[in-house]
């Protein structure tokens, strides 16, 4: 019979004996390490041996347990009562100890120290801050005044407007014709028609009138239009 | 890219916020800073707002950090202390490096303390140890030591049962 599996049993002239003196009871862990089970597996049923075996049972006499509960208590109040002794004397003597006082007052001064220092730089800040606002302070001043002026420049230049335009119009009203000067300007219209036509040369001579013609004036008195449109 | 969010990312690396030096003593509980959004004067507070503050809050997470917008017109800072006394830091026209270097010297553990605790957590920190929170569980995982009586039954004379005797009934 051929098996893969490796096994301590041997066949050894048709008898099978074990090879290493072993229970079967080693199990490889992983191939590196040979445990021996510290019990039997909780499926198997109880050995023959063993079938009918009652664990003993323990007895104490009642006055003898007793006995051991009192000395036992006694034992561990005692305990308790050294351990919370000496952890009370190290919290207490932590706190009033000569190094964690001096450790404090050391923190005091240090902090101390600190928030001066802190109110020195705000003072410094501070004076530095008032002299920024101030700055600030003059300028608006001063941008206000400024507008003021600019103001008061805008309307001194609309009312110098306002004045010119009234006196144009004075002006131009004298030149209205009045109701009762009507027939006196219709004559004096027809009798003076204007004349709006004129002719151009090449040389930028312009002739006025309808019937005017270059022949009429002589060449120096000729009317030349100013030349500004190709300057 | 989903982790780049906001400003400067670089803020929400966590080499950014180790590297920060700013532990706040042990008696500083509330730091509140006040600024306004828009201002010269304000530059440097915002500036140490937008850099400094959440490494402050990642190295101190004990300690409450608010801010407080355009309410007053200089910037200043407000540290609360365990006792319930508060100190005023102007920082008016002061520049982010500036308010720094103060908050630093004034509220912060210094260099050297921090060195002190550092080195103390090391000497706490004994390799020697073993259990939980230690390197090794049980010393019997070392080499050369008495392996685990889980796994291989101690011999008979390390046994107390069999060194004491068997109690007969």
């Amino acid at each position: 019979m051929f098996s893969a599996v490796k096994s301590n049993v041997v066949n050894v002239g048709r008898v099978n004996r074990l090879w290493l003196p072993l229970n079967d009871v080693t199990v490889t862990l992983a191939g590196v390490q040979s445990v021996r089970r510290k019990r039997k597996p909780l499926w198997l049923p109880p050995a023959k041996s063993k079938m009918f075996k009652i664990p003993p049972r323990k007895y104490i006499p009642e006055e003898e347990s007793r006995e051991l509960l009192r000395l036992y208590n006694n034992y561990r109040t005692q305990m308790k009562i050294i351990r919370r002794h000496l952890k009370n004397e190290v919290e207490r003597t932590a706190a009033t100890s000569e190094l964690a006082l001096q450790q404090a007052a050391e923190e005091e001064a240090e902090h101390q120290a600190l928030m001066e220092y802190n109110l020195q730089e705000n003072l410094r800040v501070a004076a530095l801050r008032e002299k920024r606002v101030q700055k600030e302070f003059e300028a608006e001043m001063a941008r206000v005044e400024a507008t003021k002026k600019y103001q008061e420049e805008r309307a001194l230049l609309a009312e110098e407007e306002a004045m010119r335009i009234i006196t144009e119009t004075q002006e131009f009203a004298k030149s209205f014709i009045k109701r009762e000067d009507l027939e006196q300007a219709i004559e004096t219209a027809i009798a003076n028609p204007v004349d709006y036509n004129f002719a151009v040369d090449n040389e930028g001579h312009v002739f006025r009138g309808r019937l005017t013609k270059p022949q009429d004036t002589d060449e120096k008195d000729w009317e030349k239009l100013p030349a500004t449109a190709m300057q | 890219m989903p982790f780049m969010k906001g400003k400067a990312p670089i803020r929400r690396t966590l080499q950014y916020l180790e590297s920060s030096r700013l532990v706040l003593r042990d008696r500083v509980k509330v730091v509140m800073i006040n600024y306004n959004i828009h201002g010269a004067h304000h530059e440097g507070a915002r500036d140490f707002v937008f850099w400094h503050l959440p490494q402050l809050q990642y190295k101190n997470p004990q300690v409450q950090v608010t801010t407080l917008k355009n309410m007053t017109p200089t910037p200043f800072m407000r540290i609360f202390f365990e006792n319930g006394e508060d100190v005023l830091v102007d920082v008016d026209s002061k520049s982010r490096t500036d308010i720094f270097d103060h908050i630093k010297k004034v509220f912060c553990k210094s260099d050297t303390k921090l060195a002190e605790e550092k080195r103390e957590a090391q000497i706490l920190d004994n390799p020697g140890n073993f259990g939980w929170g230690c390197d090794r569980q049980c010393i019997c995982e070392v080499p050369g030591q008495v392996p685990c009586p889980g796994v291989i039954p101690l011999p008979k004379f390390m046994r107390g049962k069999y060194k004491y005797g068997q109690v007969d009934e």
